[in-house]
């Protein structure tokens, strides 16, 4: 299934991997590569496998089918400590009666390092994480910041191959969150390990990752670039729970080219990109609300009457009534430069070129 | 007035604790003040001395105090070695184990000694130890103070583990640590308050145990607690009194240190 030479730049293959429980199945039948040196996100709400699938990779679940390969070696089979990946855990679980010095070099210690070379790359993580002032504390002196840091520094001081991250972030305040996030990104391109972060927090994903899986139910949903999986969603589940849309119910003509010609309900059509297309069925077709604009009401795609108008300080977001009932968000920049429609103005809605996106269910 | 609504608005709650704090306390603090009574009475005060702690120690009876006081003070050490580690394995297998059958009968199992009246159990292993030809005397008392000492050592030892998060075995292991490097280098250390809490609580009720130890002790050995009813047997002298009031002050000592250990632990935590 895997030939040689592509061992160097896979990472982890997952390969058809099942996980039951005695009463419901958490995966199912996952396959995806994470490719080397890349920074890779499990996307999902809650109970959607992400974190199930983290634990699968860090051996502390076991797989019930499938197989899981590191650089092209079968692990699924290993504990935990023969595996050449480690965890930053959700709560740090850093240790509380070693220092912040101990705790880094707890793994070089495991692996028969000897003192020299022990204190030499503890020192190197802490400059890293910039922790060096607080080598001598204990975790619990240090702030939440702090431990993530430390935790951080911990996993990443033994140079596994691959680094797991289960919902790192999470325990922080949103600004310490924000600063976090970029501070992982620059630490992951700078040490070039492949890192695997679990989240369920959409815009956290979409600002950090190479790539992303989008998961639901066990299954994977869709595959890409945080670009790809905004613009062109595969589908119903992936386009609402990552950004804001508007759905809309369509009949499919035909398609030409990259886009296919979509009729919505009151008779209007529509030009649609999209990922799959099967002429002569109905469909959906999701609409980003920041990328209509409002036209006079001759011109435009659509047309219909402003119902609401929501003031979200650096922007503003008015619900349209179409004709055929449907309401459309739109999101306009809070600006004077521009004028913000009222309640009752009857509009045209512009669509910038593939606004429209037909998904595949 | 909030404290109307709590328990410290009820009616006569002032009186009813001043009066069960001198039940508890009242006969200590006699002992421990005639103890320095200086007469052969124990009930009529004639001023201060020291001489009973010197009969205690240097006096006719002071050679059999020594020899039991030593037989009770090696006794608990060991008997508190003993459970502790009995104890600690006990804890990590019902709480670390997972589900296993038989879980909640172990647990129970382990505990019952505590429910047990103990003339029961005194009296059970007395006939237990000639049933199998065991002699009773210094290894009997051993053995039974092994035994009973399990549980109290056990309720610290479980109560700490519990707070422990299995999380901290399982960074270690991803950590490449063994499973048993994992116990010996993260779980041990974070139990060791529990452990020390656990020690110290089976060392105070061996050292204290009279019941079962004077059942199963055979002649001619004594500890401290079957010397001093042997003596008191024979009329109480104000040197008891003076000895009572040394094994008060060793368990206050014992209690106070596991507490302070307790404390460093929930720090830690």
């Amino acid at each position: 299934m895997h030939n040689s030479n592509s061992h160097d730049d896979i990472a982890i293959a997952i390969c058809d991997v099942v996980k039951n429980y005695d009463h419901f199945c958490a995966i199912k039948n996952i396959s995806l590569e994470i490719k080397d040196s890349e920074f890779f996100t499990l996307l999902g709400p809650s109970g959607c496998g992400k974190t199930t699938l983290l634990k699968m990779i860090a051996g502390f679940e076991q797989i019930s089918t499938g197989e899981i390969l590191l650089y092209g070696k079968q692990i699924a089979n290993l504990p935990p400590n023969r595996r050449p990946v480690n965890t930053v855990f959700q709560n740090y679980a850093l240790f509380p009666h070693l220092t912040v010095r101990q705790n880094i070099k707890f793994g070089l210690q495991m692996l028969g390092k000897n003192d020299s070379e022990c204190n030499r790359r503890a020192a190197e993580m802490l400059e890293l994480v910039q922790l060096n002032s607080f080598a001598e504390r204990y975790p619990l002196q240090l702030s939440g910041g702090q431990q993530q840091r430390v935790a951080l520094a911990r996993a990443l001081a033994p140079a596994p191959q691959v680094l797991l991250l289960d919902e790192p972030l999470s325990a922080l305040d949103l600004k310490l969150r924000q600063s976090m996030r970029t501070e992982l990104k620059q630490i992951q391109q700078d040490t070039g390990i492949t890192f695997i972060f679990v989240t369920h927090d959409q815009e956290e994903a979409l600002v950090m990752s190479d790539r992303i899986v989008v998961m639901s139910e066990g299954q994977v949903q869709q595959v890409g670039s945080a670009s790809e999986i905004y613009e062109a969603p595969s589908n119903k589940f992936v386009a609402n729970f990552i950004g804001e849309t508007n759905f809309l119910s369509v009949d499919v003509k035909s398609a030409i080219g990259d886009y296919a010609q979509c009729r919505i309900a009151d008779g209007t059509s529509l030009q649609c990109s999209f990922n799959k297309v099967h002429t002569g069925d109905t469909g959906v077709i999701s609409i980003r609300p920041e990328r209509i604009s409002f036209c006079s009401a001759q011109q435009g795609d659509l047309r219909g009457q402003v119902s609401q108008r929501i003031y979200l300080g650096t922007d503003v977001q008015i619900v349209v009534k179409l004709p055929g009932d449907e309401l459309i968000k739109v999101r306009m920049q809070n600006s004077n430069l521009v004028a913000i429609p009222n309640i009752g103005d009857v509009l045209g809605l512009k669509l910038e070129a593939g606004a429209a996106h037909l998904l595949e269910h | 007035m909030a404290s109307h609504h709590t328990v410290r608005g009820y009616p006569g709650f002032l009186s009813f604790t001043l009066l069960c704090l001198f039940m508890l306390y009242a006969p200590l603090i006699i002992v421990m003040v005639y103890s320095f009574n200086d007469s052969n009475s124990i009930s009529h005060w004639q001023g201060f001395t020291w001489r009973w702690y010197e009969d205690v120690f240097f006096g006719l009876e002071a050679a059999k105090f020594k020899i039991a006081a030593r037989n009770s003070l090696v006794i608990a050490s060991i008997a508190a070695i003993a459970s502790t580690l009995i104890a600690t394995c006990a804890a990590v297998a019902l709480i670390r184990g997972g589900h296993f059958r038989a879980k909640t009968a172990s647990f129970t199992l382990i505990n019952l000694p505590l429910m047990v009246p103990e003339i029961v159990i005194a009296v059970a292993s007395l006939i237990f130890f000639s049933a199998i030809g065991f002699k009773t005397g210094y290894a009997t008392i051993l053995l039974a103070h092994i035994v009973f000492c399990i549980p109290f050592a056990y309720l610290p030892i479980a109560a700490r583990l519990q707070g422990i998060e299995d999380i901290y075995e399982k960074a270690a292991m991803d950590l490449y640590a063994s499973r048993w490097r994992a116990f010996k280098l993260v779980l041990l250390p974070l139990m060791m308050p529990g452990m020390m809490a656990g020690f110290l609580l089976a060392f105070i009720i061996s050292l204290d145990d009279f019941i079962i130890t004077n059942f199963v002790k055979g002649a001619g050995i004594e500890t401290l607690p079957t010397a001093i009813f042997g003596a008191v047997k024979q009329g109480i002298k104000p040197n008891i009194m003076a000895i009572s009031t040394l094994m008060l002050l060793v368990s206050v000592l014992l209690v106070t240190l596991s507490h302070f250990v307790g404390r460093i632990g929930n720090k830690q935590k």
